[in-house]
């Protein structure tokens, strides 16, 4: 109840934080706020929310996944090559997000069964998918992608991309399978207590594989969109995307802690960065400061939510002790230091 | 029962060693003069300096966090480097201030740390765009390009690194003297015990009236410094200054930490595992390319090589603890805890595993 009122708070400070950032920019140059801007930002953002989804889901289970990128750009590679050889979507489609899948299943079994941290388990996978990689496509890139392909990312629907319509999609059914279903809540449970998780019956090692696969899913289904929306793919593609899809995640209130967080707010927190990115434009910043921007605001944020947290305890801890916040010496070290 | 993790920990770093030889000799059979003494010297500057970062940051790690910014710091200092010699400061002036730029950016990284109670990863993450954003940034206020950085450095900076002492090249003597003083540091100061000690337990840490937030500062300063290090001499050994000098130092950092046999839940580790681990990489990643193998393919058995060793080393560990879980059972007559006592330290399966571990030490 506490973790659900905090929770709604974090996705609703993010949505002031975004305004505030809006009018801000809309200050500079009110242009920023128009209609086809803000599509354009969103169009631009589905890449990013789609891999942040499937981070958000691996780091509720209490782990992590930095080989997002690199699964992205080998199945962007493979999404490339397979609609160059003129074979249809409803092909290209199930093979892709099967070959992520895949990739995915790797990570999580290396995590789950060979018991291999998952940070290093994926650091290591980050190297091999890409090599990989370079090693299907023989280190060129791919650039004749057929124009029919490329032409579903200017499409639209009720004036909005097809693209941002999927991703919604998307969102709102990973929203609802996380907070409205028994597997879902299972992944919140393994990811805040793997052992309480474990001894209510809950089979963790499962849970925390399914997610891990998902991720390659999400990621699968993100590079096919970067090869529509891009139009080509080099052995590079979606290097670093993995930083962004963490800190898209973490500015969306998921905590690298587990079982705190939810994919709306990783969702937002994509299209905040993405603003973010698309303002220094409007702000007549050079293009290059975008990383420093993204850093400032992602600790700026961090600061905030250490702040807003101590006084959340502090105030429980009162309560608990039935005295003033003042009368507390010293702000407990953390949440379990609570009886 | 105190004896047993050092003798586990030992058959870890002298396992590294045996790794280490069977790789040369098998190297040397793939492509004969592998094992040439002066090739080898030669050579080692192409990785060392994944070493020089990696050992604080084997510190940082045993103290129980991490930082993901080095790359960033790598590269941070050596375009201030560019930026100051540029500007028309002596070129080890501004190398000295690269060196210090990368001292604050580690004291950054441990000062918001504490300051926050936050995540590590998480701050480190942040710190990592910004100090990677401040570099392009500021390369991109002098309009330097990007892929070519600040060249033209004055050749007896350019020796700094490429030179060498009694035919040992600068860049191992660097390695040498950073492993000596990471290992002085980790195994024989109260630092390094109070940063095993927080690793291991920062609360029991705490209650030992450890200054547990200055321990863990001055870790990651000496990372920010390590890293700064790398940078000059990475500056140096490819006579430019760039803002993406570091932009993929991570992986091999990480991964020489790792199987160097640092826990990445803190704790555990010792310089020596990392400063062998150094070369086993190095080597590993040298050797297969002398032998013809595309870097495409090399990237892809280095992970597999890191995955594998941790599998390795991370499996070992549970089975060790399991059976140990079962003979204390058995011999206390306990039936099976349904209710380990150890609720998720880390909020992981293994950690059921890990907890005989940790009451071992």
């Amino acid at each position: 109840m506490k973790a659900g009122r905090l929770l709604r708070i974090r996705e609703l400070t993010l949505l002031a934080a975004m305004g505030v950032f809006a009018v801000t920019v809309a200050m500079a140059d009110n242009a920023f706020l128009d209609p086809e801007n803000l599509l354009r930002i969103a169009n631009s953002s589905v890449v990013l929310a789609l891999v942040a989804l499937g981070s958000t889901l691996v780091i509720l289970t209490r782990n992590i996944d930095v080989s997002v990128g690199s699964m992205l750009g080998l199945c962007a590679a493979i999404t490339g090559s397979m609609v160059t050889d003129g074979h249809p979507l409803t092909v290209v489609a199930p093979v892709v997000l099967l070959v992520g899948a895949a990739l995915g299943l790797v990570n999580g079994l290396g995590v789950t069964v060979a018991g291999v941290p998952a940070i290093v388990m994926t650091l290591g996978t980050l190297g091999a998918y890409r090599g990989l990689t370079y090693i299907y496509t023989g280190g060129s890139s791919i650039e004749s992608i057929p124009r029919e392909f490329k032409t579903l990312a200017g499409t639209s629907l009720a004036g909005v991309p097809l693209f941002v319509w999927l991703t919604l999609a998307t969102v709102a059914v990973g929203q609802l399978l996380l907070s409205r279903t028994r597997t879902g809540r299972h992944v919140y449970a393994a990811g805040d207590n793997a052992e309480g998780a474990r001894l209510l019956g809950i089979n963790v090692p499962l849970i925390m594989t399914a997610a891990f696969t998902l991720s390659g899913v999400l990621a699968a289904a993100a590079a096919m969109l970067f090869a529509a929306q891009i139009g080509s793919v080099n052995n590079q593609s979606g290097t670093g995307i993995e930083i962004r899809a963490i800190a898209a995640a973490v500015i969306g209130g998921v905590s690298l802690a587990g079982g705190v967080g939810s994919v709306t707010g990783a969702a937002l927190g994509a299209l905040f960065l993405t603003a973010i990115t698309n303002a220094l434009l409007f702000l007549a910043i050079p293009g290059f400061w975008s990383d420093a921007m993204i850093g400032g605001i992602l600790l700026a944020a961090l600061l905030v939510d250490a702040r807003l947290r101590a006084t959340v305890e502090t105030r429980r801890t009162a309560r608990a002790y039935a005295v003033g916040p003042d009368q507390l010496t010293e702000r407990p070290a953390s949440a379990e230091a609570v009886p | 029962m105190i004896g047993l993790p050092v003798r586990r920990l030992a058959r870890w770093e002298v396992a590294l060693v045996v790794l280490l030889a069977g790789e040369v000799l098998v190297l040397d059979r793939l492509n004969p003069g592998f094992l040439d003494l002066g090739r080898l010297l030669a050579s080692s500057s192409d990785y060392v300096w994944v070493g020089i970062i990696a050992l604080p940051l084997t510190l940082v790690m045993i103290g129980g966090g991490i930082d993901i910014s080095v790359g960033s710091v790598v590269s941070l200092t050596s375009i201030t480097m560019g930026m100051l010699w540029t500007a028309g400061l002596n070129i080890w002036l501004a190398a000295l201030c690269g060196l210090g730029v990368a001292l604050v950016a580690g004291l950054v990284n441990g000062g918001l740390i504490v300051l926050t109670d936050a995540q590590p990863l998480v701050i480190t993450l942040g710190t990592l765009f910004l100090y990677a954003g401040v570099a392009v940034g500021a390369s991109g206020l002098l309009g330097v390009s990007a892929y070519e950085g600040i060249s033209g450095l004055p050749p007896t900076f350019v020796q700094l690194a490429n030179g060498s002492l009694l035919g040992v090249p600068n860049p191992l003597l660097a390695f040498l003297a950073t492993a000596l003083l990471a290992g002085l540091v980790l195994h024989t100061t109260p630092l390094g015990r109070r940063t095993r000690l927080i690793g291991v337990n920062p609360r029991a840490a705490r209650y030992a009236g450890i200054n547990v937030q200055a321990v863990l500062v001055s870790t990651y300063a000496l990372t920010g410094l390590g890293a700064g290090l790398a940078g000059v001499l990475l500056t140096s050994y490819f006579a430019s200054a760039r803002a993406d000098l570091g932009a993929t130092a991570l992986l091999p950092v990480v991964t020489t930490v790792v199987i160097g046999g640092v826990s990445i839940y803190g704790g555990v580790g010792t310089v020596a595992g990392v400063a062998v681990a150094t070369f086993v990489i190095g080597l590993l990643q040298q050797g297969l390319r002398f032998a013809g193998l595309s870097n495409d393919l090399v990237t892809v058995l280095v992970g597999a090589v890191l995955v594998s060793a941790a599998a390795l080393r991370y499996g070992a560990t549970r089975l060790v603890a399991a059976r140990r879980a079962r003979r204390v059972r058995r011999v206390a007559g306990v039936p099976p805890p349904g209710a380990a006592a150890r609720v998720a330290l880390t909020g992981r399966p293994e950690v059921r595993a890990n907890a005989p571990e940790e009451a071992r030490r």
